[in-house]
This record gives structure tokens, C-alpha cells and sequence, in this order.
């Protein structure tokens, strides 16, 4: 009898294709071309076909070279961009379908939402920290301001409150409370990104999308961002998508990892394995690489 | 308990115009429940590569890896789904290397005691205090309980990655020479803490190089040899 997981997110062919396309712009680009712009009409094949399952409590890695589509797949998922095709099927409830929002229909293909239910849906059941601080965070309000907007549109109303809930959630992320009245423009690289997780996590998300989060941090704030992050996954039982370049964090943080190239997904696998026996000729030039 | 049948595991090295290597050819052999199974050979003979093969960390290319699992039954690694694969490695089956993997700001102690909480679900308090227990046995200073692994020696290191490993006591455990920079009064310790998990019921498989005291509590060895 072989066990029976069930994902909470289900993504199929998802594709994102900027300018014009034509039909054969997925035949002509990825790995085996060596480039994401389709020869025939210029379009650039951001991602092309990417299909995976993310199962609930576990971290997927996403690795792969600069422009190889990695953000696009996050931010395609949470709703920043609009997917050319593709489906995605989101469930944590029992009835196969997110327990939390009023969708049309209990199997609907997410991609084709109004944007209103986007908006609810990823504010519900989502969480994003993005490489760059001034995407995810209002540079000019303060932390708690920052905080409490997203706790708004999880339906928190009492001003009490939302206060005490972001003072908590800035305390886990071992920001002094003293400063949740500061603007995060105050603040260094390191503290913007965990006033960003914070806020992430404010709403209690079933699926926390990580972009970058510890690049161009130094080491001490680094290891602890990813302290912070192993022990909020292992106490939340959150699913994460973690997109890296660096082969350490993936190494540490996630039990699954696919690798990216020119658009496409080119492997997939246990993280160990990717690391230690590479299958793909990228997998392998990027896997010795490391330093 | 693991019966390998044919097992076979190529590498293909894309940066030598795809040159294949054979790391392994027909391997197969069977370890019962509760044995204790030494593998030996020459260096860079595959000994390292099947442990992985079986553990899943190298993908095989032929061959069947069929485990006995508690929860399941019988089931081939080799095609196992990866849920599968990350469930047992959390609940049954156990590796150590020869190497440590430190996580980042975590004291020797919480790393040690680390795989209770996760895998038995122990509570903090017990799970430490247990942890604190096989350091101890493993001559490993009180005072160093706190201080983080990165700073530590090579040997006190490999005791520390061989006590997070055993601590859980794992339905199978794969050694990959554990002890190859301890001192013969550790190995002896070793032994001891081998030999006790195996009374419990853990299976083993292990690599030891020149290890008497090792062979001692062995109930069979399988040579890796060139026609494999």
C-alpha cells in the first residue's frame, strides 16, 4: 500500500511569456537552445512549462543562474504577475479546495480568478518576502503600519489588536518592539527583511514564498534570518518556496529542489541528490561551482 | 530486512564530453533483521556509492534496493516516490557521513537533541537532557555543550555527528566510516553504543577501514570487489 500525499499547491505548464509570442516560442527556447527569446518573434519565455506539487509543511528549493526564471515562478504563484497559461490548484481544506476562501467553484484553476479573489486568496493563505524590501514593505509608514495593513485585509479590525499581534511578530523576528512606530527606511538590509517576514507571517499563511531573502546580507545576519526561518517552518508546519542562488541555503533549508535554466525546470529531486549526484550537465557545472 | 538485487550506478560527468564511469555493477545481497552488515574493499571501489545508492542520495541505475518498511511493507527504494524517501528518512532510516553538517547558530547540545524533537517528538527539556547524556559518554566536555560545532575539532565533531544519528535510534542505519579520526578509546565507546542499538534492533550497515574492535561485533562482511 503506498501512501497517498496530498499537495497543497498543484502547478501545471505554468508558462510567462513577455511580448507578442507565437506558437512556437516554446519549441524553440530553454535549456537545449540556450536562450528564453523565441528566434521567431522576440518574445522572452520568462517560464516556460513549469510543473511541480508543493506539499504542505515541506520547503522546495528553486536554484538556477540569474534570469533563468526563478522570481518569475514565485511571483507568478503570489499573483504579481499574470501567467500567459497554465493551471494552479491550491487546497488545505478537506473539501479540495482553500478552506478560507469563497471560491466559484471547489476545483477552480486559480490563474483564472478575478482579481479581487487573487487578492483575498493571497492575502488569506499566502505570504511573499521579496529580494527587495521596497516590493514587500511601505518604506515611509511604520513597521507596525506596514504590519497592520496586511493583518487589515485578513480581517483583523480593533486597532489594540493589530498592535499586539505585530509587536509579537516583530519580537519573533527579534526586532526591538520599541521600534515598531519606525519606518523601515530607518532600519538596515537585515531588519527590513525580517520586518518583510514578519509581516509575511502576520496573517498566519498556509504557503510562504521566500525570493532572495538572505542575499546580500553578511554572515551573522544571515545565519540568522535562516535560524529564524527553520524555526517559524518547523513551528508552523508552513510550506515554503525558497528561490536561492546560493547552494548553502538550499542545502540547509529544503528537503526538495528543482534547478532552473533559460525558463525551464531541467531537474528535480531530494535535495541531497541534486547536490551530490547531479544528473543535468547544469546541475553539474553549477553544483561544482560552489564554493 | 534490505535484500539488493542487481544493483547498478553509473555517473556520467557531462564536463568529459559525458565519459560514464561504472561506480557499481550487480550488486546484490540481503540483510536480515537486527544484523549487523560490514562492507569491504580497496578505496574507490563503491562502498561509499551503494550506502548513498540505498539512502537515495545518488539515484541507481538498474537494480532493485527492496526495503522492509514499518508503515508500508516491502517497497523498492529505487522507485520510491520522494515523500516516500523524506518520510523514512525522518522516521526509519539513518546515515551518518564522515563529515558534519552544522546548522548555523545551533549549540552542540540542540544539535544533538535536535533529531528527538523532530523525529520521537520528544519535549525540549528531555530531549536535552538525553543529548546531554551521549555527549557526555562520548568524552565530549560539559563546557562545550553550548559552544556551536564550527569551532570544534575534527574528532570531536565526528562524535557529535555520530551521536545525532544514533540518539533517535533508527530501524536502519548506514555508517559511512564514522570513526575514522577517533582515537581507539572512543572507538571502544562506539562499539559499545553500536553494539547496544543493535540489541535494540537496529539494523546496520557500515563501512569501517581496519577496524578490529569494529569487525568484532559484525555478524558478516561482504566484499566490494572489481566485478561489481
Amino acid at each position: 500500500m503506498m501512501p497517498q500525499w496530498k499537495p497543497v499547491l498543484i502547478i501545471k505548464d505554468l508558462t510567462k511569456i513577455y511580448g507578442g509570442g507565437c506558437p512556437r516560442c516554446l519549441e524553440v527556447t530553454g535549456p537545449d537552445f540556450e536562450t528564453n527569446i523565441c528566434r521567431h518573434c522576440g518574445a522572452v519565455v520568462a517560464c516556460g512549462q513549469v510543473s511541480f506539487e508543493l506539499y504542505p509543511g515541506e520547503v522546495l528549493g528553486i536554484v538556477g543562474e540569474s534570469g533563468s526564471g526563478k522570481s518569475t515562478v514565485v511571483r507568478l504563484l503570489y499573483f504579481d504577475y499574470e501567467a500567459t497559461s497554465g493551471e494552479l490548484y491550491f487546497r488545505d481544506g478537506p473539501s479540495g479546495s482553500p478552506s478560507q476562501v469563497q471560491l466559484p467553484q471547489a476545483d477552480a484553476n486559480l490563474l483564472t480568478l478575478n482579481s479581487f479573489q487573487k487578492r483575498q486568496l493571497r492575502h488569506v493563505c499566502l505570504g511573499m518576502v521579496y529580494q527587495n524590501p521596497h516590493l514587500g514593505l511601505r518604506m515611509a509608514v511604520s513597521s507596525g503600519g506596514n504590519i497592520a495593513e496586511r493583518l487589515i485585509m485578513a480581517g483583523y479590525r480593533h486597532l489594540g489588536r493589530m498592535r499586539d499581534r505585530s509587536a509579537q511578530l516583530l519580537a519573533k523576528t527579534e526586532i526591538p518592539v520599541e521600534r515598531l512606530d519606525e519606518p523601515p527606511r530607518n532600519f538596515s538590509g537585515g531588519m527590513r527583511q525580517r520586518v518583510q517576514i514578519a509581516k509575511a507571517l502576520s496573517n498566519n499563511p498556509v504557503i510562504l514564498f521566500l525570493d532572495e531573502v538572505t542575499t546580500g546580507l553578511d554572515l551573522s545576519v544571515q545565519a540568522r534570518v535562516l535560524d529564524l526561518i527553520r524555526q517559524l517552518q518547523s513551528e508552523f508546519h508552513l510550506a515554503v518556496i525558497v528561490v536561492s542562488h546560493d547552494l548553502g541555503v538550499i542545502r540547509l533549508l529544503t528537503s526538495r529542489t528543482m534547478v532552473m535554466k533559460c525558463g525551464r525546470v531541467v531537474e528535480s529531486g531530494l535535495t541531497d541528490q541534486i547536490l551530490e549526484d547531479p544528473q543535468h550537465p547544469y546541475t553539474q557545472l553549477l553544483v561544482s561551482s560552489q564554493l | 530486512m534490505l535484500e539488493i538485487e542487481q544493483l547498478s550506478k553509473t555517473f556520467q560527468i557531462h564536463i568529459l564530453e559525458g565519459k560514464v564511469i561504472q561506480a557499481l555493477k550487480n550488486v546484490s545481497f540481503q540483510v536480515a533483521a537486527g544484523e549487523f552488515l560490514g562492507i569491504s574493499g580497496p578505496s574507490g571501489i563503491g562502498k561509499s556509492t551503494l550506502l548513498k545508492c540505498i539512502y537515495q542520495t545518488y539515484l541507481s541505475n538498474g537494480g532493485r534496493i527492496l526495503y522492509d518498511s514499518r508503515r508500508w511493507g516491502r517497497i523498492d527504494l529505487a522507485q520510491a516516490a520522494h515523500q516516500v524517501i523524506l518520510e523514512l528518512r525522518q522516521t526509519e532510516i539513518g546515515y551518518v557521513s564522515q563529515f558534519l553538517q552544522v546548522l548555523p547558530r545551533v549549540s552542540a547540545l540542540d544539535l544533538v537533541a535536535e533529531p528527538l524533537l523532530l523525529k520521537n517528538g520528544l519535549p525540549r527539556g528531555e530531549a536535552r537532557k538525553m543529548a546531554a547524556g551521549f555527549l557526555e559518554r562520548l568524552f565530549i566536555p560539559a563546557n562545550l555543550f553550548g559552544a556551536y560545532p564550527v569551532t570544534f575539532s575534527g574528532g570531536e565533531q565526528q562524535r557529535l555527528n555520530l551521536a545525532r544519528a544514533v540518539i533517535w535510534k533508527p530501524r536502519l542505519l548506514l555508517l559511512d566510516e564514522p570513526t575514522a579520526s577517533l582515537d581507539q578509546q572512543t572507538i571502544g565507546i562506539v562499539v559499545d553504543i553500536l553494539k547496544e542499538l543493535k540489541e535494540q534492533g537496529t539494523t546496520l550497515i557500515g563501512i569501517f577501514h581496519h577496524d578490529d574492535l569494529m569487525t568484532s561485533i559484525m555478524d558478516r562482511v561482504y566484499p566490494l570487489s572489481r566485478e561489481n
